[in-house]
């Protein structure tokens, strides 16, 4: 889909045994767009197949000369992390795609809470930059301590950087900071599912409303991912979904023009209609009554339940 | 019903001046009050009501049966509850839920200050249990008259015949008023008592 920038892998740096930072700079020296606080750009990461994985930008966001990302190696994932890891290095060309933001910081919050798990950190590296320039007050909560990203965000603010040996002393500073923020406080977070879920959990003990509660999800069990047949039927052609291969892929190596945004089953944007077949709902973005009704699907995560054929209404 | 290019034949709902319009309330910037529930999941309860009447009564019974944390209830004098409210607002924690009952123009008042506080609108529950009278900023003097009950009325400002529209500001906690008889002067519907 759409417009693609041709970025060159500036530099290639560790940041800890599984996690490896990406310089981006443009090819040539036309400067990147500027971007949101909490934006990915969706990286075209190659190998024997394409993948199109989202990362969240690791910089301040008037970081137009090069763009940071930060890549965590997931071996049970869908292959793109390993890609990164294994295959790109330092001097090769890469098409990502502009910015765009699924977890903007509210605007007008007059304080933010900011808890990170793990490689969740990234998104709030342009989040602190952005606070820090804009005077708005935060405190960031991080677990592991010594963690990627953790010592360039304690530079910039270190009496606002809180960093917790592991996630049972950070829910403990969570709980503690839930319990004592300002009117206009907006909480974010971003980490493990089960450390999400464990936030929100206690948000609502201290009886935070979902409207002062921001997620971003990074990963979606998607569980094991068999290969299916999906028909479209305006077209009546068939096609084969490989295993670890997402139907969204495949429709894309098809030549069929499917609208996308994260990748993810979280923005909606993907969505198809479902004429037969039975959907295995992996999204997190159909509400219970479209899950159910199974004629709608999100082809980014979710899969057929069965051998299918899933019949789509596409040529 | 706005529907791309035209204005579709809906029900009416209002008039501008003597001219029928059809605009759904739900696209309109009128306030909406959700009644004043118990929110269970808060942990503080903050109720401001001028005058306290039924509404406080029955939260206050709902408190006592499944509340958890105080409630404070602010009654008497409007400025005096205004002040007293920005005050606790200013040294209040998130999970607190501000309730407002009473009078129309009163419940607006203190919903902008729940605001300027840095509630957010569904932290605020509102339901106007006594007098409806409304405020209504004059678009053309910008002086505000208080305890308006008819669709047209003389702005206390500049004296010109308002008529009341569909349209809230929440920075002035008024409706808005437009001269009722702007195309033809002396032209006037006829009001309609309708917040009495």
């Amino acid at each position: 889909m759409g417009v693609t920038i041709d970025v060159r892998v500036a530099a290639v740096r560790d940041l800890g045994p599984d996690v490896r930072e990406l310089t981006l700079a443009p090819l040539n020296g036309t400067p990147l767009p500027a971007f949101s606080p909490g934006s990915h750009v969706v990286v075209h990461v190659p190998g024997e197949r394409t993948r199109k994985n989202p990362y969240s930008l690791a910089c301040a966001p008037w970081s137009t000369d090069a763009y940071r990302i930060a890549v965590r190696r997931l071996d049970d994932g869908r292959g793109g992390s390993r890609a990164v890891h294994e295959h790109v290095r330092e001097g090769d060309v890469l098409a990502i795609e502009p910015p765009r933001n699924l977890f903007a910081p509210v605007v007008g919050a007059r304080r933010h809470l900011l808890v990170a798990g793990g490689i969740g950190i990234t998104p709030f590296v342009s989040y602190a930059h952005q606070l820090v320039a804009a005077g708005v007050p935060f405190e960031l909560h991080h677990a592991p301590a010594g963690g990627p990203l953790a010592d360039e965000l304690e530079r910039l603010r270190p009496d606002a950087v809180h960093a917790h040996a592991d996630r049972t002393a950070l829910m403990a500073a969570v709980e503690a900071a839930l319990g004592a923020q300002p009117l206009g406080t907006h909480l974010s977070v971003c980490g493990p599912p089960a450390m999400m879920e464990a936030v929100c959990r206690a948000a609502k003990r201290h009886g935070w409303p979902g409207s002062r509660v921001h997620l971003e999800r990074f990963v979606l069990d998607t569980g094991p991912m068999d290969p299916f047949t999906v028909r479209l039927a305006r077209s009546g052609r068939e096609l084969a979904v490989g295993e670890g291969e997402s139907l969204l892929e495949a429709l894309e190596a098809a030549g069929a023009d499917v609208p996308y945004l994260c990748r993810q089953g979280i923005c909606g944007e993907c969505r198809l209609d479902v004429l037969d077949g039975t959907p295995d709902h992996r999204d997190i973005y159909l509400t219970a009554d479209e899950r159910a009704a199974g004629t709608a699907i999100m082809p980014c995560v979710s899969r057929c339940a069965g051998d299918g054929p899933l019949v789509l209404d596409l040529a | 019903m706005w529907t791309g290019g035209r204005w579709a034949p809906g029900p009416p709902v209002g008039t501008i001046a003597a001219m029928t319009y059809g605009v759904a309330m739900a696209h309109t910037t009128l306030p909406r009050d959700p009644g004043l529930e118990l929110d269970p999941d808060a942990c503080e309860h903050l109720v401001a009501a001028v005058p306290a009447g039924p509404a406080v009564l029955r939260l206050r019974g709902q408190h006592a049966r499944d509340g958890r944390g105080p409630l404070t209830l602010l009654e008497g004098d409007e400025d005096d509850v205004l002040a007293a409210l920005a005050g606790r607002l200013a040294r209040a924690g998130v999970g607190l839920r501000l309730y407002v009952a009473g009078a129309e123009g009163f419940v607006r008042r203190a919903v902008r200050v729940g605001l300027d506080a840095g509630l957010q609108r569904d932290e605020i529950l509102t339901e106007v249990d006594a007098d409806a009278a409304r405020d209504v900023w004059c678009s053309h003097c910008k002086a505000i008259t208080r305890g308006v009950t008819t669709t047209i009325f003389p702005c206390a400002g500049c004296g010109r015949h308002l008529e009341v529209f569909h349209h809230f500001s929440r920075r002035h906690a008024a409706y808005m008023g437009f001269q009722a008889d702007a195309e033809v002067p002396g032209e006037l519907p006829e009001p309609e008592a309708r917040w009495a």
